[in-house]
């Protein structure tokens, strides 16, 4: 097999991999996770408790995915026109415009992730933690959560049309012209 | 005012509106694609707004 198909194939699958592990992980906070710890009966100790034990872990997993999945597919951007890249190009054709638009929804997604949802949750754990070791919740954790639920809508919002963009250049005809 | 993006099902509308919105200008409109990526940066600039004042929903 050609190497610069086989760095393509490799590069695609890469980006494929952890834009799901992202994705999974960002739906699993605004469908799962914010309802889960909304409707559970526990007490504030134990949301403390899941907040430093769980959330820290799942945030691990979403920041680096998204930031891995965002490298990858610039990659593949660059890439466009090369041997073993079934994208002609961005400024030469259909489908490439198609994916451009997806590539920046989810450059502003893991722009989200890194510069609003990460440090917001860091200062909100660090809030947890302090609370669980006989302190108090400083005065601005509500803007700090608010800030995190906003951006992470945002992006639950963004990654409708940003999968219908990825998917739909080079599978559906009327935008592979 | 309560915002889209507040409540679960109506996150998942909104995309899926913009997505369709995002649809049919980029095939209906000659140069629908740029008009698109200018629409994506403006809802993204929108979010920043809401996001220096971030009041909360009231209940």
């Amino acid at each position: 097999m050609d190497s610069a198909i086989l760095f393509a194939a490799v590069v695609r699958w890469v980006h494929i991999l952890a834009g799901i592990t992202w994705i999974g992980l960002l739906y699993y906070f605004n469908f799962v996770q914010a309802t889960a710890f909304a409707a559970s009966p526990q007490d504030a100790k134990s949301r403390q408790i899941n907040f430093v034990t769980l959330v820290p872990r799942a945030l691990l997993f979403f920041r680096w995915s998204a930031l891995i999945t965002f490298l990858f597919g610039l990659t593949l951007l660059l890439s466009y026109g090369n041997p073993g890249n079934i994208i002609r190009g961005y400024n030469v054709s259909s489908e490439g415009l198609t994916i451009l638009i997806g590539a920046l929804l989810g450059t502003l997604m893991m722009l989200n992730v890194w510069g609003i949802i990460w440090p917001n949750q860091k200062r909100m754990i660090a809030a947890n933690q302090a609370q669980l070791d006989g302190g108090q919740a400083p005065p601005e954790y509500g803007k700090w959560a608010r800030r995190a639920f906003l951006a992470s809508r945002t992006n639950t919002m963004f990654s409708i049309p940003m999968l219908f963009f990825m998917v739909a250049a080079p599978h559906i005809p009327a935008f592979a012209h | 005012m309560k915002l889209p993006i507040e409540g679960m099902m109506s996150t998942v509308i909104t995309g899926l509106v913009l997505t369709a919105i995002f649809a049919l200008i980029a095939n209906v409109v000659n140069g629908g694609w740029w008009i698109d990526l200018i629409l994506v940066l403006v809802i993204w600039l929108i979010m920043f707004g809401l996001l220096r004042k971030p009041t909360p929903p009231k209940s």
